[in-house]
């Protein structure tokens, strides 16, 4: 996945800074869509693609903040952008708290909003694979029998596979199978990659 | 019946002569010696009958200061007239003065006057009450003349000696084109024409007096009329009026400044949304040169993207110049420059203004403006400041904490003869109690405010001839209503 397939998704209330956002983005090759306000942005789709939020602080309606926290209930996972009219302290310390990528205050320094905006998508590029590996390894975990989740949690405990026995009440080389399996299910070629997988989902 | 008893009888006549106030007498054409006085002579002067018949009696008599004159005048109406009279003032015999008219008629004889007779009568109340008449006219700060329907001078008070250094004795008798010379009468005639005609007649006008001096004057025209309305002439008063329009010009001054230095104020506290108003266009043209020069500079350069980028950039900066004309016009001229406006136009531009603000304070702006709007004629800044003024109130009202409902309406509407502009917020009202008291200065419902804005807006306003009024909204916000009026 590169930066390239990502999405821009221009927030803001005045048609010709929307229009010269999406139009910055299409020169460095990246996809934008804009929205006049923030209900707008919220009726669409939730986006498939990666991407960010280029989101104007002041708008009629809804502002950009309000959008920030609604985006964070509703689970949209789209690193955020904010620009601004005016260096507004109390509001940009609310939106990096609330994990702002950056706080840009309006007419932006040529180069700042193209690398906020690559930041941005790189982090949300970075943020997807790390959700996609989790997702494997949870459906691997899923696939694991009763056993062999539970040789899964001793092994991670640091046991060998006698302990184990013991502690399945089963013999060495039964708690010796299971281990085996369960290692092969979760494509794991050594405890200590066992160990970080556990540790990442 | 009684006439030929009368002729019948001389003793008659004489009884009846010498009864009257009046003193007859008869004297020698030639020497001004009497021949004849009435008794009643004795009670005129204090001098006893007999003493009048002395040679030069009568010449003695005269006031030395009148002497000259009625003795010239007599030798020479005499001559031209068979009848005559004249005034002039007599000394008594205690040395007070009395005021004689003297009513003579004329027998010739051999082409020459030879006896003179006539009555001398006692106008020392009426010279009198002429003479109050007078000194109440001159003491009076105003030039009051009579001038009859030959638009002759025929009175005139002190006042036209002292503003046109000529003696009233002089002006007396002149037309009013001699006196005024011709500049000044034609600007005067049509209201010399409608006063003649019977009318009433006020107006305000100015000058340029022999000093150089501009002086403006309140000059009122009263028609003299007979009972059957023939006009015999006209009382002119004439208020120089230049102190108090000297005084209502600083004032109007004093007025355009104070609006200047709020104007100002009011721009100040505006910097931020004003400077958000440029910072989207400068932000939008940033934006569309780095994407214009990237399309260019590209391997595949795309010159239709460069181009819209391009005339994108020349939109925004046709808009941001627009932003800083009308922080300008605002800021600019304390002189106030009446034209033709169009009140929408108007609404439209302030609303502009102000956008940013609305935006910071979530405030939604709503334009009703009526359709076909007749022209004002106004001072543009004035009333925009207006305006600007009522719409930031109107923000400021709805501004506390808590508040969900904000929404400002900005209404036009055309009226009789004029022009209405209605504000009305959704804030916290007005106490009906100070709807009318929050047009006094100093009278604020605004913490931390002064208490001049809507002072001076309504100053304005009425400058314009206008009228500025409140209304408080049943359950919330209030109403500011203008109106201005178009031009008739």
């Amino acid at each position: 996945m590169t930066s390239s397939d990502a999405t821009v998704y221009i927030v803001d209330d005045d048609p010709s800074i929307r229009t010269s956002l999406a139009r910055l983005m299409r020169s460095v090759n990246l996809r934008a869509e804009t929205f006049a306000s923030a209900q707008d942005f919220l009726e669409r789709e939730p986006p498939q693609d990666s991407g960010c939020v280029v989101l104007d602080i002041k708008m009629p309606g809804k502002t950009g903040l309000e959008l920030q926290q609604e985006m964070e209930s509703l689970g949209v996972a789209l690193p955020i952008v904010f620009l601004s009219g005016h260096g507004d302290v109390p509001m940009s310390v609310q939106a990096m708290k609330h994990d702002a990528v950056d706080f840009l205050e309006k007419p932006v320094g040529e180069g700042d909003l193209l690398s906020a905006v690559r930041l941005a998508i790189d982090r949300n590029i970075q943020a997807r694979r790390e959700r996609a590996i989790r997702s494997e390894i949870r459906e691997r975990i899923n696939t694991l029998t009763p056993r062999e989740r539970q040789a899964l949690d001793l092994v991670v405990r640091g046991m060998i596979t006698k302990q184990i026995a013991a502690e399945l009440g089963v013999s060495e080389k039964t708690a010796k199978v299971h281990r085996a399996r369960m290692m092969k299910k979760m494509e794991a070629g050594s405890v200590a990659q066992l160990v970080q997988m556990f540790a990442r989902q | 019946m009684t006439e030929p008893t009368l002729e019948a009888n001389p003793e008659r006549y004489r009884v009846l002569l010498e009864s009257s106030p009046l003193v007859p007498w008869e004297a020698d054409a030639r020497t001004w010696c009497f021949t004849y006085v009435g008794p009643q002579a004795e009670g005129l002067l204090g001098f006893p009958v007999e003493a009048w018949y002395d040679g030069d009696f009568w010449v003695q008599q005269i006031h030395p200061d009148d002497r000259e004159k009625a003795l010239a005048t007599c030798k020479r109406l005499c001559r031209e007239r068979s009848s005559y009279q004249f005034e002039y003032r007599m000394v008594r015999a205690d040395g007070s003065i009395v005021w004689i008219c003297d009513v003579v008629s004329v027998e010739m004889r051999d082409g020459e006057p030879d006896v003179v007779r006539g009555f001398l009568i006692d106008v020392s109340d009426r010279k009198e009450s002429e003479d109050r008449l007078q000194l109440m006219a001159d003491a009076l700060p105003a030039a009051i003349a009579y001038v009859d329907k030959d638009q002759r001078y025929q009175f005139v008070n002190q006042a036209y000696e002292d503003w046109f250094g000529i003696p009233t004795t002089e002006v007396v008798g002149k037309t009013l084109e001699e006196f005024l010379g011709q500049e000044m009468y034609r600007s005067l005639g049509p209201q010399v024409e409608r006063v003649l005609s019977g009318e009433r007649i006020k107006y305000r006008s100015h000058l340029r007096g022999p000093d150089g001096v501009r002086r403006h004057f309140d000059a009122s025209f009263v028609p003299h009329q007979e009972r059957g309305g023939e006009v015999l002439g006209y009382f002119s008063l004439v208020l120089d009026s230049t102190s108090q329009v000297e005084a209502e010009e600083e004032a109007r001054h004093t007025r355009d400044q104070i609006a200047h230095v709020s104007r100002v104020a009011t721009m100040g506290e505006l910097a931020t949304s004003m400077a958000h108003e440029l910072n989207q266009p400068l932000s939008a043209i940033v934006s569309n040169a780095q994407a214009a020069m990237r399309f260019l500079a590209a391997e595949n350069p795309d010159p239709d993207e460069a181009r819209d980028a391009l005339a994108d950039i020349a939109d925004d900066a046709r808009r941001a110049g627009d932003v800083i004309r009308r922080m300008r016009s605002l800021l600019s001229g304390d002189k106030p420059q009446h034209t033709a406006l169009d009140l929408n136009g108007l609404v439209e531009g302030v609303a502009a203004l102000l956008h940013g603000d609305a935006i910071s304070r979530q405030i939604t702006v709503t334009l009703e403006l009526g359709e076909d709007l007749p022209e004002v004629m106004c001072d543009s800044i004035q009333v925009q400041q207006v305006v600007l003024n009522l719409m930031v109130n109107g923000f400021e009202a709805m501004s506390h904490e808590g508040m969900e409902h904000r929404e400002l309406t900005v209404g036009t509407a055309a009226r009789n003869d004029a022009v209405e502009i209605s504000i009305t917020d959704t804030g916290i009202g007005l106490d009906p109690e100070i709807v009318e008291e929050i047009f006094e200065p100093f009278v604020t419902t605004k913490e931390g405010g002064m208490g001049m804005g809507l002072s001076i807006c309504r100053s304005i306003v009425e400058a314009h001839d206008g009228r500025m009024w409140a209304d408080t909204g049943a359950e919330e916000g209030a109403t500011f209503h203008l109106e201005l009026p178009t031009p008739s």
